[in-house]
């Protein structure tokens, strides 16, 4: 089997505890860092990895590989990412309705608990890609640093690879234009 | 976006895809001939690809030695509530026919879930029938009426639809469980028992 994942997450459902200890130490890590500079809280963050795993646990008995397992993985996560962007306390009153224009929800500076993320990256750069609307925060991220293609960025936020493209590129374009200018 | 000469817009759209390895082998010969010949897309290339090394971490955060333990609790917890869960026959219970679709496709599926569980005595032919009225001094929420122990199944027919008004009269606790399948509908856990059997609950002990 190509994807040892899938092996893993088969393995789990026949059975074997390991396996999902396995994959718990595969992916931990990459989904505390992509939901990390979704959410932008390292504490919320942490929570979700928890959610997204416990998900990841319910479905041991029904999971059928139809792709990979970190797409659908990924997947699981900007679900609770967006859905914990949404709660009503994130909210600011000029939020707007177009997702794709809204306002970031997120802090832009970070705080005490997210400064590692942000030394890791650059101030900068976490405080950018903070106001970068969500969707695009979430292509720019899944597709450039986290490495999954536009096709499986496509299954993981239910758009089509053309939106991905565009997305990316947007995120990207702003991100570039901002950083450079300090704007 | 900074301005763009005509020339270029072909090419601005197909940059981030190029650097993400996303263009087609007849495209991106296209768009690499035109950054031989053009000094502006080239800039722009190595604009975007220094954002990409600007979020680029040396390393993957440090996960919690805690949180696996973490996890392990929540699992035990969420087993626990399983077992827990009493396993009877529903009362029989009035609920209200469904009526033109206005919730999202979350609300669609909870009611694909609905209509299977309330089905005639044939789970593959689900049917949505009315029953008693509730007694005045009751306020029945929108309640499944589950048939005694058969196979549990999705509906085969496209999902009946709620209106706004049905959703309004929903509990907050029964709509927080609907809404939550937003969430779980695309990996399928919708077939998932421990959440059926806890919307089962909410469902009964509300109102």
């Amino acid at each position: 089997m190509r994807d040892e994942d899938v092996r893993l997450m088969l393995a789990f459902g026949a059975g074997d505890a390991a396996a999902f200890d396995a994959l718990f130490r595969r992916w931990a890590a990459p989904l505390l860092r992509y939901l990390e500079r979704m959410v932008r809280d390292h504490a919320a963050a942490e929570e979700l990895v928890q959610e997204v795993f416990l998900r990841v646990h319910r479905a041991r008995d029904r999971y059928v590989p139809e792709a990979r397992f970190s797409t659908w993985l990924y997947r699981i996560a900007t679900n609770l990412a967006l859905n914990e962007l949404r709660r009503p306390h994130l909210r600011r009153p000029h939020r707007s309705t177009d997702d794709e224009d809204a306002a970031p929800l997120a802090a832009e500076t970070p705080a005490a608990d997210d400064a590692a993320d942000a030394r890791r990256m650059g101030q900068a750069a976490w405080r950018e890609l903070g106001r970068l609307p969500e969707k695009q925060r979430a292509a720019l991220c899944l597709s450039a640093v986290e490495g999954l293609s536009y096709a499986e960025v496509a299954r993981a936020l239910d758009v089509t690879e053309k939106a991905v493209k565009a997305l990316v590129h947007r995120a990207r374009s702003t991100l570039a234009q901002r950083l450079k200018t300090g704007d | 976006m900074p301005e763009i000469a005509a020339t270029c817009l072909a090419y601005e759209e197909e940059l981030s895809a190029l650097i993400d390895g996303e263009l087609s082998v007849e495209r991106e010969v296209e768009v690499r001939a035109h950054l031989d010949a053009c000094a502006r897309c080239r800039a722009r290339v190595e604009e975007l690809c220094n954002v990409d090394l600007a979020l680029a971490s040396a390393e993957l955060p440090a996960v919690p030695g805690e949180l696996r333990q973490r996890l392990a609790a929540r699992i035990a917890r969420d087993a626990a509530e399983v077992r827990a869960a009493p396993r009877r026959a529903p009362p029989r219970r009035a609920f209200r026919r469904l009526t033109a679709p206005a919730a999202g496709l979350a609300a669609a599926l909870a009611l694909a879930l609905y209509a299977t569980l309330r089905s005639a005595p044939t789970p593959e032919a689900p049917v949505l029938v009315a029953g008693p009225e509730p007694r005045p001094e009751v306020v029945e929420p929108l309640v499944p009426v589950v048939p005694e122990p058969a196979p549990l199944e999705l509906a085969r027919e496209p999902a009946p639809d709620l209106g706004e008004a049905e959703l309004d009269a929903l509990p907050e606790e029964v709509l927080a469980v609907v809404m939550e399948l937003d969430t779980i509908q695309d990996y399928d856990v919708i077939a998932n028992l421990d959440l059926l059997e806890r919307f089962l609950d909410l469902g009964e002990g509300a109102g």
